[in-house]
Parts: C-alpha cells; sequence; structure tokens
C-alpha cells in the first residue's frame, strides 16, 4: 500500500500549519485514502489502479490545498515574525500549556500518581498553613488592626498565662495618664454567663452565654460600630450608671432572637445581673480574643465588684491603640515608666516572705506586643508546633516533589527522541525548557487545587485538638492568604521537580538522542542525579522519623508518668448555683450532692475539692513550721487543696499514717470563713485546723521525725497534721513534685470553684445524664457546668504534646511511604534498563541469588548513605525542640535506633521487590529485549 | 467553454448544497468523513459524490464555524477515527438551511415549470 502519509505530508507542507494540528489533518486524510484504496482493491481494480484514482482523487485541480489553506489559515504559523515579542510569548505561553494538557491526558496513569502524590504534599502544607493563618497571621476584623499593641508583663518569673493579665486600678492609670494612646481598653477573659431572657412569655429558664466585660471605650476604640441600635460608651461603664447594658453579637442576635428588629430596648439577666440590651455587633466580630466567641458584652462596673479596687488582683487584658505617628518604642517607654512606679509603690506595702519574692517582683516590666492578630491562649500553646510542623509538612513536600521528579525523569527519558527531533528542527533549548517546566508547573497546579480538598479533611482532623469551645470560635476557613499560599507553594513545586528533569532532558546531545531508539542506555548522569534524589528522600525522611519518633516518647512518657493517683473512672463537674445562694445553702446543697451521687448505682464513692485537680492552676502558700529554716534560696510554698470527704479513697491515694478528714474536722460556716480576712503574718488564735500533708512535705519540713500532731502556719491560719498520704501531682502533671497539703473541704467551705469527683466502677463517662437528672431534681436552676472526666482532662492537658507527636508521627509515615515509593520506582528503573546486562549475566551462569545481591548492594548504599546524612542532620538540629520534650533527650539513642531500623527495613523491604523481579528475569527474553 | 461553464455551475451547486448535505446526514448519528462521503454517493445513487480533496476542507470549515465537532473515538475492534457530530449550533443552521433549500427549490421548480415533473 502507498505510504499515504508521506505523500500527504508534502502536499500539506507548504500551508504552514500548526504541527499537532498538520499530524491530526494527515492522520483522518491517510485512513481515508487507505479506506478508498481498499474499496477500490475490494471492486477489482489492481494495486496499481487502485492507487492511481485514490491519487486522482486527492489531487483534483489542487482543490485540497486551495481549500485547506482557506480553512486553516487562522491555524497557520505566522510566516513574518510578531511584531511584538510579548505577543509572541503569550501565545507561546498558550500553545504550552495545550500542549501540556494534552500530554497529561495521554498517560493518564502518570498523571494521576502525581496529581495525587502532590495534592498530599501540598494539602498537608495548606493545612498547617491554615492553622497558622487563624492563630498568627489573621488581622482582627477591627478599624486599622496594626495599630493596636497588646500590653504583657514579662520578666523571668512570670508564668506565660499570666503575663497578660493587668489589674483594673493598674489600667486606670494607663489610660489617664499616657499620652501614646488614641485610647486604652480593658477585657476580662471570655467566660461562660448564665442569662435570662427577661419578659419572654414561659421563660426565666437559664441559659449559659459566652460574655466579657468590657471598658466602656471597647467599642470605640477598636472602630467597631453596632449594625442595630448603639455600641457601649464610657458612661455605661460607670459605677453610678443604674442601668446597665450589654451589646450582642450579630451571631448571638440571629441564633437566639431571629433577629428580632425590635432587639434594642429587651432586658436580660446575666448572672443575675439585669442588663438592657443597646444594640448589635456587626457580623463576624468576636472582639480581640482570637478562639473565643462572646456572644454579650457587658461594662466592667455593671456589677459591684471587689476586682475592680484591688491591685493585687490581676484580670484584665489591655489593648492600646496608638496615636498616629507615635512609634511603639515611645508607648512602650511611656507605659514602663507608669508601672514601675506601680512596682515600687507595691513593693513599699508588702512584706516580703521571701528574697525569692522580692526578686520577683523587681525583675517584671512591661512589653507592647504588635495587636494586629489580638490575644489567644492557643498562640502560647500551639505556636511553637505548628511552626515546627510547618517545617515538617514543608519536608514531606520536599520529598514528594522528589518523587515527581523521578517520575519525571523517567518519562523525560521516554521522550528522548521527542525532544531530539524538535532540537534537530531548529527548537531554542530555552523554549524547549520552558514547555517541559509548563507541564510541570501545570501538574502542580492541578495537584495544588486537588490539594484542598485533602487540606480541608486534614483542617478538620486537626482542629479536635483545639480546646472545645475554640473549635467553631476560630476561624479556619480557607481565605485568600491561604489560597495565596497554596497557590505560591503549587508554583515552587512545580519549579522545584521540573527543573532538574527539564534539565537534564534538554542538555541531552541532539545525536545522542536520535540514534537512542529505545533509551535503554541514558546517561550516567541521569542516572546519578536519580539516585541522589533517592539519597535525600532516605535522608530527610530519617531525619522526620527521629523527630517524630522524639515527640511521641515524650507523649508516652508523660502518659506513664506516675501522677500518685488513679484517674481512671473519674468523672469531674461543677455546679453554677447563680448568686442567690448563701455560704450555708451552698454548703449543704454540695453535702446532698455528694449523698446524692454516691447512692448512684455503680458509683463507687464521690468527693469535692476546691480547685480542680491537674487543670493547670492552683493555690500556694508560703508555710512556717517553729524551728524550721528554709535554705536560702529556697522556697517554702506548698500547694493546698481543700478536699471533701473520701478524697483519698476516691483518687486511690493511701494514707501512710494518721487519719484521713472525718466529721470531727468540721466548722460552723461563720467560724470557718472569719478568720480569712486577717492580715498576712498575723496567725490567728483560733483553734487549728486538721490538714493531711503529702510525703515531699513531711520529709521537708519534719526530716525523719514523725509530723502526725505537729503544727504548721500557713494562709495566716495555723494547721494540725493528721494525716500523711503518698505524692502526687497537683496542677500539671508535668511539674516537679509538689509539697501538698490538704485541708478539710467542710472546716472552711467556699461558695465557688468546687468540683465534684466521682468514682464508678465502669465508664463513668456514662454517668453523665444521671447526675445532670440528680441536679435538676435538686434544683432546677442549678446548671451542671466542666462535667468531663479526669482523663479527659489529663488529656486535655497533653494537648500540646499529643498534637506535635501524632500530626509529627502521621506526616513523618507520610514521608516514609513517599521515600519508598521513591526507592521502589528508582529501582525499578534501574533494573528494567539493566534487563539486558542482567540477562548476560544470567546466561553466563549468575544465580538469582547473585542478582538479588547485586541489585540489593546498590540498595544498602543508598539506604546507609541517605541513613548517615538524616543521622547528621538529626544530631545537629534535634536539640532545637529540646523545650518541648519530655525526660527523653534530643540524642535518645533508643529513639534513634528504632527510627534508624524502621527506615531501614522498610526501604530495603522497597528495594528488595525490584531486585527480585530482577532475578527472575528469563536470560532469553532480556536478551532478546534489546 | 461550455463544458467549463457546466462544470463551474456544478461545483458552485455542490458547494451549497453541501453543508446541507454533510449537515442532514450527522443528524441522527456522528459519522466519520469517509462514511459521510459514501452515504452521500450511495443516497444520490451516484449523482453527488465528494471526493477526498473537497469534503475535508468543508468538514473542518463546519467545524471551525462550531456548526459540527470532529472527535477521535477508537471502537472495539476499529480503528481510530474522526467522528463528526452536530453541536447545537449546528442543528439551528440545519434547521434554517433546510427551510431555505425547500424555498428555493419550490422557486426553481416554479421558475422553470418542472412542478409536474
Amino acid at each position: 500500500m502507498p505510504d499515504w502519509k508521506a505523500e500527504l505530508a508534502e502536499r500539506l507542507s507548504a500551508l504552514r500549519i500548526a504541527p499537532e494540528r498538520e499530524s491530526e489533518i494527515i492522520d483522518e486524510l491517510a485512513l481515508h485514502l487507505e479506506e478508498r484504496y481498499d474499496e477500490l482493491l475490494l471492486g477489482g481494480a489492481s494495486a496499481e489502479e487502485a492507487e492511481r484514482q485514490a491519487r486522482a482523487e486527492l489531487s483534483e485541480h489542487d482543490v485540497l490545498a486551495s481549500e485547506l489553506r482557506k480553512v486553516e489559515r487562522r491555524e497557520t504559523i505566522p510566516q513574518t515574525p510578531q511584531p511584538s515579542s510579548k505577543f509572541h510569548f503569550f501565545a507561546d505561553i498558550r500553545q504550552d500549556v495545550r500542549h501540556a494538557i494534552r500530554l497529561l491526558r495521554k498517560s493518564p496513569g502518570f498523571t494521576l500518581v502525581t496529581v495525587v502524590t502532590l495534592a498530599l504534599g501540598i494539602g498537608a502544607n495548606t493545612a498547617i498553613f491554615t492553622f497558622i493563618n487563624a492563630l498568627l497571621l489573621r488581622s482582627l476584623p477591627v478599624t486599622d488592626p496594626h495599630e493596636l499593641v497588646l500590653f504583657r508583663v514579662g520578666g523571668p518569673y512570670v508564668p506565660a498565662t499570666a503575663g497578660y493579665n493587668f489589674s483594673y486600678p493598674l489600667y486606670g492609670t494607663f489610660r489617664d495618664q499616657t499620652h501614646s494612646f488614641a485610647g486604652i481598653i480593658a477585657a476580662n477573659a471570655v467566660g461562660r454567663g448564665r442569662l435570662v431572657v427577661n419578659g419572654e412569655s414561659g421563660g426565666g429558664v437559664a441559659e449559659s452565654v459566652q460574655q466579657q466585660r468590657v471598658s466602656g471605650n471597647f467599642f470605640s476604640v477598636l472602630g467597631v460600630s453596632a449594625v442595630k441600635g448603639r455600641t457601649l460608651t464610657e458612661t455605661d461603664d460607670t459605677r453610678t450608671n443604674t442601668q446597665p447594658a450589654a451589646v450582642i453579637s450579630y451571631e448571638y442576635w440571629q441564633r437566639r432572637f431571629g433577629l428580632d428588629p425590635s432587639i434594642v430596648g429587651r432586658s436580660v439577666s446575666v448572672n443575675n445581673t439585669t442588663l438592657t440590651i443597646v444594640g448589635v455587633t456587626p457580623p463576624g466580630f468576636f472582639g480581640f480574643d482570637v478562639g473565643a466567641r462572646p456572644e454579650l458584652w457587658w461594662p466592667l462596673n455593671a456589677i459591684l465588684d471587689p476586682n475592680l479596687q484591688r491591685t493585687a488582683s490581676w484580670w484584665l487584658r489591655v489593648i492600646g491603640r496608638l496615636r498616629p505617628g507615635v512609634k511603639p518604642e515611645q508607648a512602650q517607654a511611656e507605659v514602663e515608666q507608669i508601672f514601675r512606679r506601680q512596682v515600687d509603690f507595691e513593693a513599699a506595702n508588702t512584706k516580703w516572705t521571701s528574697a525569692e519574692q522580692q526578686r520577683n517582683h523587681f525583675e517584671r516590666h512591661t512589653i507592647l506586643e504588635a495587636g494586629a492578630t489580638g490575644y489567644t491562649s492557643l498562640r502560647r500553646q500551639f505556636r511553637q508546633p505548628l511552626l515546627i510542623l510547618m517545617a515538617t509538612v514543608g519536608l514531606v513536600l520536599v520529598i514528594a516533589c522528589v518523587n515527581v521528579a523521578n517520575l519525571m525523569l523517567a518519562r523525560a527519558a521516554t521522550r528522548r527522541k521527542e525532544i531530539a527531533v524538535r532540537l534537530a528542527l531548529g527548537a531554542s533549548r530555552l523554549r524547549l525548557l520552558r514547555q517541559l517546566l509548563t507541564e510541570s508547573i501545570l501538574l502542580a497546579v492541578i495537584g495544588g487545587t486537588a490539594s484542598l480538598i485533602v487540606a480541608r479533611m486534614c483542617v478538620r482532623l486537626l482542629v479536635t485538638y483545639l480546646p472545645e469551645q475554640s473549635r467553631s470560635a476560630l476561624d479556619l476557613t480557607i481565605d485568600i492568604r491561604v489560597l495565596l499560599f497554596t497557590l505560591s507553594a503549587s508554583l515552587l513545586t512545580g519549579l522545584l521537580f521540573g527543573l532538574t528533569p527539564a534539565w537534564q532532558t534538554t542538555r541531552q546531545s541532539v545525536t545522542a538522542g536520535l540514534k537512542d531508539q529505545t533509551g535503554a542506555s541514558a546517561g550516567p548522569a541521569r542516572l546519578a542525579v536519580n539516585k541522589l534524589l533517592v539519597v535525600a528522600q532516605v535522608s530527610l525522611s530519617l531525619f522526620l522519623l527521629i523527630g517524630a519518633g522524639l515527640f511521641v516518647r515524650s507523649l508516652q512518657n508523660l502518659r506513664n508518668l506516675d501522677v500518685g493517683m488513679n484517674y481512671e473512672n473519674i468523672l469531674q463537674f461543677s455546679l453554677d448555683t447563680g448568686s442567690s445562694y448563701s455560704p450555708q445553702q451552698r454548703s449543704d446543697l454540695n453535702k446532698t450532692v455528694l449523698e446524692r451521687l454516691e447512692a448512684l448505682p455503680g458509683a463507687h464513692s464521690a468527693t469535692l475539692l476546691y480547685f480542680s485537680l491537674l487543670g493547670g492552676s492552683g493555690l500556694s502558700f508560703n508555710v512556717t513550721v517553729h524551728g524550721f529554716s528554709a535554705p536560702p534560696d529556697g522556697s517554702t510554698e506548698c500547694d493546698a487543696m481543700a478536699v471533701g470527704p473520701r478524697y483519698f479513697e476516691t483518687m486511690k491515694m493511701p494514707i501512710l499514717a494518721g487519719r484521713d478528714f472525718g466529721p470531727q474536722d468540721e466548722r460552723p460556716i461563720a467560724a470557718a470563713t472569719q478568720p480569712a480576712e486577717k492580715k498576712l503574718g498575723n496567725v490567728s488564735e483560733a483553734p487549728p485546723l486538721s490538714a493531711v500533708i503529702n510525703q515531699s512535705m513531711a520529709r521537708f519540713f519534719y526530716g525523719n521525725q514523725d509530723p502526725i500532731g505537729k503544727r504548721f502556719n500557713s494562709e495566716a491560719r495555723q494547721f494540725e497534721v493528721i494525716g500523711v498520704t503518698q505524692d502526687s501531682k497537683y496542677s500539671d502533671i508535668r511539674e516537679q513534685q509538689p509539697r501538698i497539703y490538704y485541708i478539710y473541704y467542710f472546716q472552711q467551705p467556699r461558695t465557688e470553684g468546687v468540683t465534684f469527683q466521682l468514682r464508678t466502677d465502669t465508664q463513668a463517662r456514662d454517668y453523665g445524664g444521671a447526675i445532670r437528672r440528680l441536679v435538676r431534681e435538686l434544683d432546677p436552676q442549678v446548671q451542671v457546668i466542666g462535667l468531663q472526666t479526669m482523663a479527659d482532662v489529663v488529656d486535655q492537658s497533653l494537648v500540646q504534646e499529643r498534637f506535635i507527636a501524632q500530626t509529627a508521627a502521621a506526616f513523618s509515615l507520610v514521608a516514609l511511604m513517599l521515600a519508598c515509593v521513591g526507592l521502589y520506582g528508582v529501582m525499578s528503573n534501574a533494573v528494567t534498563r539493566r534487563t539486558n546486562e542482567i540477562g548476560i549475566r544470567m546466561a553466563l551462569g549468575a544465580k538469582s541469588r547473585d542478582v538479588v545481591e547485586l541489585v540489593m548492594r546498590e540498595v544498602l548504599l543508598l539506604v546507609g548513605l541517605g541513613a548517615v546524612i538524616g543521622l547528621l542532620a538529626a544530631f545537629a538540629t534535634m536539640r532545637l525542640v529540646s523545650n518541648l520534650l519530655f525526660e527523653v533527650r534530643p540524642s535518645d539513642p533508643l529513639t534513634i535506633a528504632f527510627a534508624t531500623l524502621l527506615l531501614i527495613v522498610v526501604a530495603v523491604l522497597a528495594g528488595y521487590l525490584p531486585a527480585r523481579r530482577a532475578s527472575r528475569v528469563d536470560p532469553l527474553i532480556a536478551l532478546r529485549s534489546e | 467553454m461550455t463544458n467549463i461553464h457546466a462544470r463551474m455551475l456544478d461545483r458552485e451547486l455542490k458547494k451549497g448544497s453541501a453543508e446541507l448535505l454533510i449537515l442532514s446526514l450527522i443528524e441522527a448519528r456522528p459519522r466519520h468523513g469517509y462514511e459521510i462521503s459514501k452515504l452521500i454517493e450511495s443516497r444520490s445513487d451516484g449523482t453527488i459524490k465528494f471526493n477526498i480533496a473537497s469534503l475535508y476542507p468543508l468538514l473542518y470549515r463546519l467545524e471551525k464555524r462550531g456548526w459540527i465537532k470532529g472527535r477521535w473515538i477508537e471502537k472495539a475492534g476499529e480503528r481510530r477515527r474522526r467522528y463528526y457530530r452536530l453541536t447545537t449550533e449546528g442543528k439551528k443552521i440545519l434547521r434554517a438551511q433546510r427551510n431555505t433549500w425547500a424555498a428555493f427549490v419550490e422557486a426553481i421548480n416554479r421558475v422553470t415549470g418542472l412542478e409536474n415533473a
């Protein structure tokens, strides 16, 4: 049969149709001619006759060329260079993109693997960045957020959590005596409140609301105006105001009141204070507490709060707006000056109990932090883990890139001929390079788009690490910044994995490429690049494995820590009675609740305590013991806890000496509350209170003596030791073993801050409903709050460690998997290339085992080299995260050994598969393959 | 001369009607170029013939106008061919051309007095 394609190509050559279009036309017309030719043959014509006739139809009056010229005119390559090179550039890019799309569609398998790999890599990055964006980068939805500064107290002994708190009098001084600020606002921590909507039919039922008390200038300084009614003003925030006002959030207006237009003027009671709603804030406004969603704001002075007078109560967060043109340093200097006066004033009125206390006092200073992103306690907890995870997922992405680069290299090998032909026809290398890079970037952009799905899933998983109330409050939407991040990550990724293969491919010599029919003998340089990439992958994944291993070990150490008590199957909760309960009523209620709790079927024992256990907070006091002098730089502070009956039994803490508390330790309420008002250092003459102390405290103060019956002074009271219990943790499981003394709750009852604990024989979690029912039966107005198991409390206190350990572990395993896929791919490729050589070796008598050995030697070399580099990198950098580790050194040999072993086993397995395949090569087939 | 004039007329006529023929043939289902040329030939009892040189430029022109759309399709046991189908735009054009053609034929017939033929 005649070569119609050649003939057609010749006829069309003068038309200068775009190459792809031309080959399409040639294909279609050649097919037509073949069919016509076959038909003529079938009709009885001779081969010559058929060919002649088909050709005649083709060439009739030269119609084909002239007609095609008209139709295809617009697609032909311009005969003369375009005047504008810019036009050329964009036209070329369009062509490149179209070409790339076609190529990718031609090899769906390659495209799918690449896109999935990239989607994983970029998606993980996008997810972590979404959190970083929400917690560290996103500005508050207020006017000119960059003018805001956050007040903080720094100093070596200021706890990280306490640094942002100020007293109301100090706030007032800042507000009234500084000149650098357009305004300074204060607000307490967002918290739950009891809200009753007044005047509603069937109303009067208390509901829970997230509320915040703020200074009167809160909204005006933030620059936020009401969408309905008005915001709070300075007049609202005065003690003489008899009609306290409140502002509610748009979301609360919508959820609770169905956007009722008559909302302004409605009366509500919050924690038994009657407030009039005067306005609604714009949608999306939440104040400056990122991760909290207040639903109602009301003035600080709406209630007679004793904290407003106290200079020692530090409970308000303070934010200022700088005057235009004022530099933060100027403002800082001014604030510090006022703060120093305050420090000196306080010092003059303080009787130091230790040199340490005095030092701590004076080493404090103020810091003004940029306030554009607002305040959040989550930042302190998650900042470093997030940055570490960002680095982790960045490395995962690099590993993914390397995989894709290897795939592209393998693919490029099969395109050597195409490239060589194009080079031979005069395409510039730059142009080809650009074309190949366009392909990479297109792949990366598709991967990036798909990554948004991966990111959403990751975010949904990661958000469970946040405290419950922050999960919905934190804005984790994918905004323009995240999209830009993803886009740039994708472009960078495309360049990263595209550049080497593109460079390699276009560097080839034309003649070598043209001669190379099967691509079986690629140059050694390309293989070297391939293998170097695998070494990099192996080292990176070992590095990540070691890091994750250290975090996992830390978490394990924390989990296995002996906390000195048993917190399994304990459910805890608190009661909110409002302020209508007198201390006596509250005390009676507590007793009744305890009785009812213990009467629940399956309940083992119930108790209560003042403050909660392992919740990150606590009380500590200086303790003095007659005849005991503290070491010069030592502190005599002890933690204190008021506990109910059967506390030690409930927590499974044995009494080692003496006795547990009993009814004989109870005191009448009036007598018990009175001495608390006495001045520090002036010990009361009242009979001593009973106290149980822990071993550490006993050892510290009494050494080898029997502590039972001994007395000590603390909180301006005298205590008598009636028992010794075993050591346990108190506010945080990471803390050094604290000295603790326990006093009997019913000898000094408090109305607030009481936590009930119920030990059950079975799953404690199942008792929530029973507890709520029980409390409702006692008083429907009393609310059960903070219901959770102790195990959950401990889990929450480990959230930072869990977050980083579990996430880093997951990502490092993904990295390991990707690295193994890369190793497998490269070795498979290498084996395929060497099929011929292996065939010859086997024909010459090499055994399967020898072949496996041959391949495995190379695998081991690559893995070994990668492992050494990974180990060196780990040794060099792991100490940077030592502050996040718990009782494990950054160079922990066990972790490193385990990670290395895991890597080697998995990597060798990945390398063994191609080796085994190589050993099964049939010499005959292999030799025929060339 | 006469011969040439007749041939030219023939070509012009074919050209005007060719679009209509092609659009009609692929109305029911997509067809490839060779099939279209065969159908035109057989349905016109050999009176109208489109050879390769005139058929394909026409197909490409129709495609460019967006009336038809060609797609490479590989069917089981067959070679890969380019099938053309009618686009929505093409359907409208076909309807319009049919009406015009019918009116035209009727007019010609009336003028030439061939209505009873």
